[in-house]
């Protein structure tokens, strides 16, 4: 009994084949112009929305146009259990969006594979079935919102957002994609009944519906918040919109160098002091940025940059082949679109596949997670020059020399290097001092630094995720000379300015939902240094606050409860629900049950002429 | 009306209710239909039909009361409960992007007591090939398409609501012959809601008036017909007011008679009318459209005066 | 072998009689008319049904009363059949109905301007027609 199926193929497939086309079309118009495969990651989130979009529209229009009464009644009245009907009608269009969608990205990768000598890797045929993947997701979503009672059904998109935020990678993100698509359809079948935008009775079914509601409903209120703060700021009135409060950890993130500088040095009460200050006022200041949010990982779909770099001399692109570990290089030699083969790049002198993917950065520089390598033209080789120790990530370096030296820094430490050495030659340069890092790395915001007579003044400032109440934002200021000694000046706590309230919006309204929302967003990621955090516990009154509220919905839900006709298997479950998850479960409870329908029984009808 | 003294009833409701907002569509509806037959609903439009389709067949909640269908619960319809009951509605929604001979493969390999035979039979009316998409077949050709499909389904029960709206004559006289003849509605119970006064005299075994989602009648249609009188009454002057006159439909001034048309009155009313001060008094029995029409109408006029 | 006698009537809906009504008005004409025949036997239910495209069962109803009134009869498996004539009414329905008939007449002709004789001489000559029709 596949008929629903065939004819919603049968349907919708003259539209697919027009996608497809239109699809391959745009992207083969694309690939003359840029690489595809080489392009940052803004630009695939977009594409992705796009699918996205597309997948949406497709099930807007088609439940649309079943959700009429007479064409609904007509579609489930028949002896066939509705969800295997919306099994049928889904996982037609689940199949022509992938066709639409997934193909023309396979043939565009295939062919370039094939007749190009661009770098296509394992990695990028996995962005067909992603692109599928997230217009399938679309596709439900939209179906539901459809589907579902008004009230609640455009809270459960809360679930393809969670991909926008996810900080899965690789076949970890594909996972991922398969979860969202499985739960959206999961919620597709339960709300394709006779009776549309019913709550679900079965409690397993209902518990399902709930929660993605219940998370909508936080991110709902979150967002509520973020459009408030921006209302302010567009009024004019927000507190840190001109002149931050002095002291505080908003003004330490907008500060120029010397001003920070000067502030994490403090009074002048000594003569170290003194001339501190009368050096950061006579020095130019340099920052240290870091090369990306996290390292590179092999296999991932995409970059955080493009992963090539040119040699102009010798009209050579080299890019970065995820599947061999080393760089390609080809020949620009009649212009972007007729490439020729150049070989292969990969480290040192005999060309060794990267350990870790290596990406290009600054001129003719190449950062893996512990090295970073020097192209040489001439040779035609990428020679490692700066290594930190293992197991130190990279995360950032200085572009121009500072000083005498140049810097880089990893996850634990700030090395600096001999810039001569690194000018010449093709060895690896020797650090020369080493300073440790006062925080954890997730929390770095910016390191400021000046070069002394002997040594260097280093600024350090953590706190990032502080708005968020995920850190406690301090400054640091450390003192090295040219032997390695290390003086560390008295840290400067940033209080972090506005109501504590404001900064954990993301906590007290419900603890245990955002922990669940927290652990989503990180789920089948691999963990990082470069994020590690150290995040201060939430302050006790907030606690309070929070248990507050869970008691306050526990009462509420249970008054509330009394006047509705929940069976006690539902009444217990939404109790403990309300009493884990506070608000949101309550707002929930509202929104799936609404008052029973207040309509008083006229008296008994006057049995009229009948 | 005893629910025991029919053997069994395949649409039973019990003080069914449902209104949409402040509007009430059915009004503690009562309705027992008993198995076998043609029963013709009949109502003003928002006298609850369509509505109460809905709640019969579990796409709808009611809002009060219970509502049966072949004696099952109509918010807990199963699949093979579905598979007893047809439903025509006036659009014959089919999908209009498949095959004719995709829908009859679809609903042979759903319903699982589909005869083909009764298929062929009512669809001989028509000149509709296999070949021919749905959307494309004209709106007489849909309706006998879909009546076949629901025909061969062999249902106990079959719904049609308003089948033959906008049916020219000749697709209306097929339909007709479709459903009165068939060997597959020998067993089947048949709810026909229409506004067709001349389709219910012909096809319709029992007349079910709806009014304002109130049950108004339940009977053979010549019962109902020969409850309604047409007098006549030459009363000088103003007549009685149209209140006091006892069960009254529709009351006219022409040329200076007076027409009455009264539900259940017998021939009392003769007396009625000479105390008014008729000088000359005369009846006579009315058309079922009449009968039905006059009905509606009065209580369009004064809903409240029941 | 079909003996089944075409049985030519018409019938219209939306008149003040049931179709019903109406068959049984058509039969029993055509039985007073000799039009149809003691014995003859008359089209089944459902064939009457569909040659009028109504309800077999208002078929069946009129059916069933002309049966009861006497003017059919039930052969068992073999169908209805017009019965011999005998008395099919009871007296007093009979003087009932004569009644009735005699006051429509007089009504419509009061109207007509007719003088009594003339009147009864017209009346008189329809009448042995069909007395003549019956014996006949």
């Amino acid at each position: 009994m596949s008929d629903l199926f065939f004819a919603e193929l049968r349907r919708f497939r003259s539209w697919a084949l027009a996608a497809a086309v239109l699809h391959l079309t745009v992207l083969g118009f694309l690939t003359r112009m840029v690489d595809l495969a080489q392009q940052p990651l803004v630009v695939y989130r977009a594409f992705g929305a796009v699918y996205f979009a597309i997948g949406l529209l497709l099930g807007l229009y088609q439940m649309g146009s079943y959700r009429r009464p007479n064409t609904w009644l007509q579609l489930l009245h028949r002896p066939v259990p509705p969800w295997r009907i919306a099994l049928e009608l889904a996982t037609a269009c689940l199949v022509l969006l992938a066709a639409a969608i997934g193909g023309p990205i396979l043939i565009t990768a295939g062919g370039q594979e094939l007749w190009t000598a661009r770098v296509v890797d394992f990695r990028h045929f996995l962005l067909a079935p992603a692109a599928s993947l997230l217009a399938g997701c679309g596709y439900l979503a939209g179906a539901y919102t459809l589907l579902a009672g008004r009230r609640w059904g455009i809270l459960v998109l809360v679930l393809p957002a969670l991909l926008a935020v996810s900080t899965a990678g690789g076949v970890g993100a594909l996972v991922m994609q398969l979860l969202v698509l499985l739960a959206l359809g999961g919620l597709v079948l339960i709300a394709f009944e006779p009776e549309r935008g019913r709550t679900p009775r079965r409690p397993l079914a209902l518990a399902a519906t709930a929660l993605p509601v219940m998370v909508g409903v936080l991110i709902t209120f979150r967002f509520a918040g973020f459009l408030f703060e921006m209302g302010w700021i567009l009024a004019g009135s927000h507190p840190l919109n001109s002149t931050p409060p002095p002291g505080g950890y908003v003004e330490a993130t907008r500060a120029d160098g010397k001003a920070l500088l000067a502030a994490g040095i403090g009074p002048a009460d000594d003569e170290l002091r003194r001339q501190l200050h009368a050096e950061v006022r006579l020095s130019e200041v340099h920052a240290l940025g870091r090369l990306y949010e996290r390292e590179p990982r092999r296999n991932e779909l995409t970059n955080p940059a493009p992963m090539e770099f040119d040699d102009a001399e010798r009209r050579v692109r080299w890019v970065f082949s995820h599947d061999s570990g080393r760089f390609h290089g080809v020949r620009l030699t009649d212009g972007g679109a007729h490439l020729t083969d150049h070989g292969d790049l990969g480290a040192g002198a005999d060309g060794t596949p990267f350990p870790t993917p290596a990406l290009p950065f600054g001129d003719g520089l190449v950062a893996t997670t512990s090295t970073v390598y020097q192209y040489d033209s001439v040779s035609q080789r990428l020679w490692p020059r700066l290594a930190v120790p293992a197991p130190e990530v990279l995360a950032g370096a200085a572009l121009a020399p500072v000083g005498d030296h140049v810097a880089v820094f990893s996850d634990r430490a700030l090395y600096f290097y001999d810039a001569r050495e690194f000018g010449l030659g093709q060895h690896l340069v020797p650090a020369r001092l080493r300073l440790p890092m006062p925080g954890p790395a997730g929390e770095l915001v910016r390191i400021d630094l000046i070069e002394r007579l002997d040594g260097y003044l280093v600024s350090f400032l953590y706190g990032a995720g502080a708005l968020d109440g995920r850190a406690r934002p301090f400054q640091e200021v450390v003192l090295v000379d040219g032997q390695g000694a290390v003086q560390v000046l008295p840290r400067r706590e940033l209080p972090v300015d506005g109501p504590a309230a404001w900064h954990h919006l993301q906590f007290w309204p419900s603890p245990v939902l955002n922990a669940l929302a927290e652990g989503a967003e990180t789920l089948f990621a691999a963990p990082s240094p470069l994020l590690a955090t150290a995040p201060p516990p939430r302050p006790v009154a907030l606690r309070l606050l929070a248990l507050g509220l869970c008691l306050l919905s526990l009462v509420l839900a249970f008054l509330r409860s009394r006047r509705l006709p929940l069976s006690p298997a539902a009444r217990w479950g939404w109790l403990a629900a309300c009493g884990l998850f506070g608000l949101p479960a309550l707002v929930t409870l509202f929104l799936l049950h609404p008052a029973p329908e207040r309509w008083a029984p006229a008296p008994a009808a006057t049995p009229a002429l009948a | 009306m005893n629910p025991q003294t029919f053997p069994e009833l395949v649409i039973e409701t019990r003080g069914l209710s449902k209104h949409f907002g402040a509007k009430l569509a059915l009004d503690h509806l009562d309705l027992r239909v008993p198995r076998g037959g043609i029963h013709a609903i009949v109502g003003a439009n928002g006298a609850g039909k369509s509505t109460l389709f809905r709640i019969l067949l579990g796409f709808l909640p009611p809002s009060a009361g219970t509502a049966r269908i072949l004696g099952r619960d109509c918010q807990a319809l199963t699949p093979s409960d579905r598979g007893r009951i047809g439903f025509v509605n006036e659009e014959h929604t089919l999908p209009g992007w498949m095959s004719v001979g995709a829908v009859i493969a679809m609903q042979r390999r759903h319903y699982a007591r589909f005869q083909p035979a009764v298929f062929a039979e009512v669809l001989g009316h028509y000149h509709v090939l296999p070949e021919q998409r749905v959307g494309q077949l004209s709106r007489g050709e849909r309706a006998g398409l879909n009546l076949a499909l629901a025909l061969a389904q062999s249902p106990e029960l079959l719904v049609l609501d308003e089948p033959t709206l906008g049916l020219d004559v000749v697709a209306k006289r097929a339909f007709l012959e479709s459903l009165l003849y068939s060997s597959a509605v020998a067993d089947c119970t048949v709810v026909y809601c229409s506004h067709q006064m001349e389709e219910i005299e012909r096809v319709a075994d029992n007349l079910i008036i709806l009014e304002g989602g109130r049950l108004k009648n339940m009977s053979a249609p010549d019962d109902f017909r020969a409850r309604v009188r047409h007098w006549v009454a030459d009363i000088p002057f103003r007549g009685p007011e149209p209140a006091a006159v006892p069960g009254l439909l529709e009351l006219q001034r022409l040329d200076g008679l007076h027409h009455f048309l009264v539900l259940d009155q017998d021939d009392g009313f003769a007396d009625f009318l000479r105390a008014q001060g008729a000088r000359s008094v005369a009846s006579q029995p009315v058309s079922l459209d009449r009968a039905v029409n006059g009905f509606l109408a009065k209580n369009h006029a004064a809903p409240a005066s029941a | 072998m079909s003996r089944t006698r075409p049985l030519l009537i018409q019938i219209t809906t939306g008149d003040s009689r049931s179709i019903s009504k109406q068959i049984v008005d058509a039969v029993r004409l055509k039985v007073a008319t000799g039009e149809l025949v003691p014995g003859a036997q008359l089209p089944s239910v459902r064939g009457l049904a569909q040659q009028l495209g109504i309800n077999p069962n208002t078929v069946a109803k009129a059916y069933g009363e002309l049966t009861t009134e006497g003017w059919l009869e039930s052969r068992q498996g073999l169908g209805l059949f017009v019965a011999p004539p005998r008395q099919r009414l009871s007296e007093s329905e009979r003087e009932r109905r004569l009644d009735e008939a005699i006051q429509r007449f007089v009504h419509e002709v009061a109207a007509l301007d007719y003088s009594p004789d003339e009147a009864l001489a017209r009346l008189d000559r329809e009448l042995q027609v069909l007395v003549t029709r019956r014996t006949a």
